[in-house]
């Protein structure tokens, strides 16, 4: 018994009767579970699934193409709105990525036992969120095969380096980082299992990639215990990625000079924003899977229940941001800033606008009562509703300041095209595409973790 | 760099080399260097794989095409690679005859500038002017004669033609021509002979006539000619639908005088200019105090204004009340004014109609004006236009009785109002000639087309004004196999055609003895055509030409009967006007113009109906809403657009589009409105137009669509009064503390400044700068979706009501601030700040986020949304070898995905240090000139460097008039705008 585990054993003591885990469960019963998705073929849900995803991700590729081939004419910015789709569509789905990072490893830092059935599908979703983002800032550029000019790499041409005073650099700098230590987190948190499906594999390819996927584990105390050091180790490095990462990308707007967007309060704003719609896609994620994988044992309403109440307090912090704006945009005296901030509820944005208040602001409101946190399809729509809203915030923010800033003389409206919508359509055929080939071939639940709780479950109080 | 290296070890192995074929891939060197291999150790195989894949690699990246750069077999003379040289000459875009410079480098002209020495005209042109040499360069000219539509040879037209005038000897052959106004006094002398020799008869015909004026100055004054106005003497203007800034007349002339007499700092009076007119104008726009009226109200407003003038000297009739209330206050204020500045006012009218210009004259008279402002002893010869004749001809030539026809430099087939009957007349001509450059629509229709130069490579001369005289050379030789007009009318005169010798042997005779400065000709000869202009020093006697004679109380009479007349109920007035770009259309195909948004409304690609804000209320029309406008026998469908300001009696209707045979760039575009030149009511009760909604939409593509400043602070707008009490107050403190170290002091601090009160929005500026800077024209689809690319435009804004709207306009370009808050978000460092205080974009190094663009307050910076250049989608100028000859090799053209904005034409910086360095001494205040600034007939833009306290920049940025737009935002730019002065009246609206 490692210190890490008897550490467990105090913190939880009573944890038995918690009810986290069905207490019936046994620990072969939950390797089976979760095992059984990857040793055999899909159902015909996840073929439906799969089918609309990936269509959706072709038409991605096709409008991506025809972009890069021809040019950002082909979407629908002009001279006065340079960020429209394509930077809302970053925003988004950073932000989406930050409910796994918090799971993963604020959580694990402050001991949430709960978090050990949806941490590994909540950290895969990050990573694939965050490469849905990082594919953003990569097509939005005018000449996209000379992005790699945003690396500080050696040169020749001075040597000639990049600006380190521009927020979309800090932005190479924070999204390759938290892809990176979104990453390796994953990766580590996986190994035991790996070395689990290699374990149970009969000989052949299949062995030998999680063989060697599992890096020769043997399961001895040493390797426990330094493997638990690494764990909280990863934990700490990337508990401030939850909080700086979204920091980092409101600097793309906080630091500018346009009015709606020259505030100190996107940081905190922006981070509450990106937990929250975090949360709302690990919910829609969670409450299909969970049904489709016949996972309920593990997901369990509890569960939903914690989500629920994260969203609730995000939400109410983004409501409450909403209306810091608004205070200050009229306390303030600055006539720019007033015109642009109540021009997105009464100009020809507004439609976008209440969209987002509607379902950022006054919808989670509904969490408040028992019963609709544990009706699950309340949840489910609400977590999606959660989403939409969290989008049309990021265009209303973007759009709203561009399209009529300081000069009149260069008021424009903006209009997406088709090639933009089919832009969208496609991250989230990418992203879905990589989740469902996620859920069929790796454990989307992490076996190790879930069997120590339950052992330390099923063995009862100790001394 | 095409020439691959090899490597070689050892000379024998290079001279063993030097004989095989040179391999083109970049392996070549490594397979020489490898001849002799020993065994690979692994390190080895590692380098090389590296070096190999990294070589492919690299050879796999797109290198530039292969192009190829052919040297003079013989170098013309004085022409050096890289080096300009100016030719003077005089412009044909329009008939005012200004006198140019045309910049050519490497033997063919790229830039078009004002001549400086010209003492009528100056250093400025207008837009149009600016966009001739792009016309020169137009693939749709025709490349060699036709007869009857197909190709044929020179030779074989002159003998059909000659064979024609000289075959059926029974009687001669009765010969018109039919031409333009021709400035040229030895053009005029080789018709004369014509005239004399065959019997020719001369036709001049104009499609937006000032025939009347110059009928009624004949009537007024004796003298057949139209007066040629100095607004510079006046301090007193009214101006009666005459849009003297934009384009009636002499639009550059007019524009330099008149702001010269509206510079505080050079004089303390500041004229004051009244207007009245159907629809907002560029002049309108910059009236002190402006009347909406109807077309047919003119000759009231004429006539209220004589009569109160008339009762100033104590001779009046009572006062009627025909004016509404407004044009009442206003024809009061302009009585006052006028009468106080007797002698040094001026009243013009734009008005078609011979008793209202009678009238007019009358006023100028009474007022003293005649030989001051009004100069009938050197008449202007800009406009000949004969209306009655060209109606005679064409019934004529109805009746068969006319045997040749020779058209010159005219397109009535389009723009004669009623075309169809002059098409159906042409057929009964035996043989017509076109000397038009193009087949357009009535070329299309002519037996013989004999293509003419462009001015550009045409020798010429030119009379604007009597006894001013200049010369047109040419900058180039003739691109196609075109023959100058005058030679083929020598040619067919029996006399060798050879017009630069004809033209020399005229100036020899009539121009060389009124000089005494030079002893011979070919001296005089040359020093004109170096300068450009010759005004001989005697002029023309003073002739009794000052009294007006000619029966105007006839005149007034008739004005008073028609005015009372009751206009019918939902009828509108047909208002037909000419757009600063487009004019008469003859430029249709230009696409620099063509996109040049409308000063006034902001719209480019096409026309529209104008109409006023409360009949578009009242019929619920909207902007870009179809329209269909019937007349009885005209209909036009076309779309709307609410002008603040608009009369709400008329609807305007701008000519020059809806050709048919413009070319690519310019046919189907619009609606053509020369028909409703004959309806023009001269009454009330004529009014014949009604406005019917169709249903459908049409957009039309406007580069501003918000009007209002919103209550900010970006266009300031002072009174004499205020300026004359703030005169010892400096403008507001300096910058504000800033965190940053100063960048440290360089030699230049380059700055600029724009004069909004000698500014009137004509958008010249904007022409200069896409010729000089390269910039692409995009199409009418883009401008919609807001991607114009003008590095400099004007934002036109209106204060005040609808009906009665003021306007401000602000020319913007990039303001190179100090604190730019583009520079420090590129991630890439592609826009950085020069050492003299310039905002620069590295075209190599940007990748396009457009964070710049975003974060730029005044929204200056133009990103490539599509590769414009070679580019079928945009099949305009960059897109065949002939349109990219007009390109500035000086200014890189941009590719895709790359930002770019005003670079205040560093190229130009640079190469006056340059010139400056290899004198020896640093540039002086005035070598240097930007495009923007060079142009601007109006002087309204003035560069220059801050660092030079002598510098007329240092001077203005001084001014009690001065501020920068934006600069509470802290972004310090280096771009001040002096407020405009309105001279209102007092009581007036200010």
């Amino acid at each position: 018994m490692t210190p890490g585990i008897a550490a467990r054993l105090h913190a939880v003591r009573g944890a038995r009767s918690s009810g986290v885990i069905d207490e019936r469960t046994r620990l072969r019963r939950i390797t089976d579970d979760v095992a059984r998705p990857l040793e055999t073929w899909p159902g015909g849900a996840w073929w439906a699934c799969f089918g609309v995803a990936f269509a959706a991700l072709s038409l991605g590729v096709g409008c991506v193409t025809y972009e890069i081939a021809t040019g950002i004419g082909t979407w629908g910015l002009n001279r006065t709105v340079g960020w429209a789709f394509d930077i809302t569509n970053f925003v988004f789905w950073v932000g989406i990525g930050h409910a796994g990072t918090l799971i993963s490893a604020i959580l694990l830092l402050f001991r949430q036992r709960w978090r050990t059935s949806i941490n590994r599908a909540a950290e895969a979703m990050t990573i694939f969120a965050v490469v849905c983002a990082a594919i953003f800032p990569l097509i939005h550029m005018g000449r996209p095969w000379l992005a790699f000019w945003v690396l500080p790499y050696p040169n020749s041409r001075g040597p000639l380096w990049v600006n380190f005073r521009s927020p979309l650099l800090w932005d190479v700098f924070a999204i390759n980082t938290y892809l990176t230590i979104s990453l390796v987190f994953w990766y580590v948190g996986m190994i035991p299992d790996f070395a689990t499906l290699r374990d149970r594999t009969a000989a052949g390819a299949r062995k030998a990639i999680y063989g060697l996927l599992s890096l020769g584990w043997n399961g001895s105390h040493r390797t426990w215990s330094r493997y638990e050091t690494l764990c909280t180790l990863l934990a700490g490095l990337a508990t401030p990625l939850v909080v700086s990462v979204h920091t980092i990308v409101s600097m793309d707007f906080a630091t500018s000079i346009l009015p709606g967007w020259h505030t100190t309060l996107f940081p905190p704003y922006f981070v509450a924003g990106a937990v929250y719609s975090g949360f709302g896609m690990v919910t829609t994620l969670l409450i299909v899977t969970r049904s489709v994988m016949h996972l309920e044992a593990y997901i369990t309403d509890r569960h939903l229940d914690a989500m629920a109440k994260v969203m609730l307090l995000t939400g109410s912090m983004v409501g409450f941001s909403y209306g810091t704006e608004f205070f200050a945009a009229w306390y303030g005296g600055n006539l720019y800033e007033f015109a642009t901030i109540f021009g997105r509820a009464v100009g020809p944005y507004a439609w976008a606008f209440w969209t987002m208040v509607a379902c950022n602001a006054a919808a989670p409101q509904l969490l408040w009562s028992r019963r609709v946190r544990a009706s699950v399809p309340v949840l489910f729509i609400l977590s999606v509703l959660v989403n939409v809203g969290m989008w049309f915030e990021r265009f209303v923010i973007i759009v709203t300041s561009l399209h009529r800033s300081y000069l009149p003389s260069s008021w424009v409206m903006y209009r997406p095209t088709l090639i933009e919508v089919g832009t969208l359509i496609g991250s989230f055929g990418l992203f879905f595409t990589c989740f469902l080939l996620f859920i069929q071939a790796l454990p989307m639940i992490a076996i190790w973790e879930i069997k120590a709780d339950a052992a330390i479950g099923s063995e009862g109080a100790h001394g | 760099m095409s020439t691959p290296v090899t490597f070689w070890r050892s000379v024998e192995e290079l001279r063993a080399h030097a004989d095989r074929a040179v391999s083109r891939d970049c392996l070549a060197g490594l397979r020489a260097q490898g001849q002799q291999p020993e065994s690979p150790s692994r390190r080895d195989f590692l380098s090389v794989a590296g070096f190999s894949v990294a070589a492919a690699a690299i050879s796999a990246c797109s290198r530039g095409a292969e192009q190829k750069a052919i040297p003079f077999l013989n170098q013309p003379e004085g022409m050096t690679p890289g080096v300009d040289t100016w030719y003077a000459t005089t412009c044909g875009g329009c008939r005012a005859g200004c006198g140019l410079l045309v910049k050519t480098r490497d033997g063919r002209p790229i830039k078009v500038e004002g001549n400086a020495r010209s003492a009528l005209f100056g250093g400025g042109t207008c837009a149009v002017g600016q966009a001739t040499v792009l016309s020169l360069y137009d693939g749709e000219r025709l490349e060699g004669p036709l007869w009857h539509g197909r190709p044929a040879s020179w030779t074989d037209i002159d003998a059909k033609v000659e064979a024609f005038l000289s075959a059926d000897g029974a009687r001669p052959k009765r010969l018109v021509l039919l031409s333009r106004t021709l400035l040229g006094p030895a053009t005029r002398a080789l018709i004369a002979e014509w005239s004399q020799g065959r019997g020719l008869r001369h036709v001049v015909y104009e499609p937006i006539s000032l025939a009347a004026l110059r009928r009624a100055t004949l009537a007024a004054f004796g003298v057949d000619a139209i007066p040629h106005f100095r607004f510079g003497r006046a301090r007193t203007i009214v101006a009666i639908e005459a849009d003297f800034l934009g384009t009636w007349l002499s639009p550059v002339e007019f524009t330099r005088d008149y702001a010269s007499g509206r510079r505080p700092e050079e004089s303390a009076a500041i004229s004051r200019h009244i207007h009245f007119e159907s629809t907002l104008s560029l002049t309108g726009s910059n009236a002190d105090l402006r009347v909406a009226i109807a077309p047919s109200e003119q000759g009231a407003v004429a006539l209220s204004l004589l009569r109160r003038i008339a009762r100033k000297l104590g001779a009046g009739d009572p006062v009627e009340t025909l004016e509404t209330t407004s044009a009442a206050r206003a024809l009061d204020i302009a009585a006052d004014d006028l009468w106080r500045c007797r002698g040094e006012s001026l009243v013009v009218c734009g008005a078609r109609d011979f008793d209202t210009q009678m009238v007019v004259h009358a006023i100028n008279a009474l007022l003293g004006n005649i030989g001051r402002t009004v100069d009938v002893d050197r008449p202007s010869l800009q406009h000949r236009g004969d209306d009655d004749a060209m109606a005679g001809l064409v019934e004529e030539m109805r009746r068969g009785e006319v045997d040749a026809l020779l058209l010159y430099g005219v397109n009535p087939a389009y723009d004669y109002p009623r075309a169809d009957e002059f098409v159906q007349a042409m057929k009964h001509v035996p043989l017509t000639i076109s000397l038009s450059d193009r087949l357009d629509e009535t070329a299309a229709l002519a037996d013989a087309v004999c293509p003419d130069h462009h001015f550009l490579e045409a020798w010429g001369d030119a009379e604007p004004v009597a006894s001013f005289f200049s010369l047109a050379q040419p900058t180039i030789a003739p691109l196609f196999d075109t023959r100058a007009a005058q030679d083929s009318l020598l040619e067919w005169l029996g006399r060798p055609p050879d017009f630069h010798a004809y033209l020399r042997d005229h100036w020899r005779r009539t121009l060389y003895p009124r000089q005494q400065q030079f002893a011979t000709f070919d001296e005089f000869w040359d020093r004109a055509l170096h300068d450009g202009a010759f005004a001989p020093a005697d002029g023309a006697t003073a002739r009794a030409t000052r009294t007006l004679t000619g029966d105007w109380r006839r005149s007034a009479a008739r004005l008073a009967a028609r005015a009372g007349s009751v206009r019918p109920e939902g009828r509108f007035e047909a208002h037909v006007y000419e757009t600063v770009a487009i004019r008469d259309g003859a430029h249709a195909n230009n696409p620099w113009l063509q996109e040049l948004p409308d000063p006034v409304t902001k719209v480019t690609w096409g026309n529209y109906a104008v109409v006023a804000p409360s009949v578009a209320t009242r019929l619920g029309i909207t902007a870009g809403d179809v329209v269909s406008l019937d007349g009885g026998d005209i209909r036009l469908d076309l779309p709307a657009w609410v002008q603040p300001g608009q009369s709400p009696h008329a609807v305007s209707i701008a000519v020059g589009y809806g050709r048919s045979r413009a070319g690519r760039v310019g046919s189907g575009l619009g609606t053509n409105a020369f028909p409703l030149l004959a309806a023009d009511g001269r009454s009330p009760s004529q009014a014949s137009l009604t406005i019917t909604r169709t249903g459908r939409r049409e957009p039309l593509a406007a580069t501003q669509t918000h009007h209002s400043m919103e209550g900010r602070d970006i266009v300031r707008q002072i009174s004499p009064a205020a300026l004359v009490d703030d005169a010892g107050d400096r403008r507001e403190a300096d910058d504000a503390a800033s965190l940053w170290r100063a960048r440290p002091a360089a030699e230049h601090a380059w700055g600029m400044a724009v004069d909004l009160n000698a500014c009137t929005g004509c958008s010249a500026c904007v022409t200069a700068c896409q010729a000089e800077n390269n910039v692409p024209v995009v199409g009418k689809d883009e401008v919609r979706r807001g991607r114009e690319m003008h590095w400099i435009r004007i934002d036109r804004y209106y204060t005040g009501s609808e009906d009665d709207p003021a306007t401000l306009v602000q020319p913007m370009m990039c303001q190179h601030c100090g604190h730019a808050p583009c520079e420090p978000v590129c991630p890439v460092l592609a826009t950085v700040h020069s050492s003299d205080g310039l905002n620069q974009q590295v075209y190599n190094r940007c990748v396009g986020t457009r964070y710049c663009e975003n974060n730029c307050p005044y929204k200056v910076r133009r990103f490539n949304w599509f590769e414009y250049a070679s580019n079928d989608r945009f099949d305009f100028n960059m897109n065949s070898p002939l349109g990219r000859m007009v390109l500035n090799p000086d200014v890189t053209v941009r590719s895709r995905g790359v930002m770019e904005k005003c670079s205040l034409c560093v190229q130009r910086i640079q190469a006056g240090k340059l010139a400056a360095k290899q004198e020896g001494r640093t540039p002086q205040d005035g070598d240097i000139q930007t495009a923007c600034q060079q142009v601007c007939p109006a002087e309204a833009i003035v560069f220059g460097d801050l660092n030079d306290p002598a510098s007329r920049l240092a001077q203005l940025a001084k001014s009690a008039r001065g501020y920068r737009v934006l600069e509470e935002l802290g972004t310090r730019p280096n771009v001040h705008y002096l407020a405009k002065i309105r001279n209102a009246p007092d009581g007036g609206r200010s």
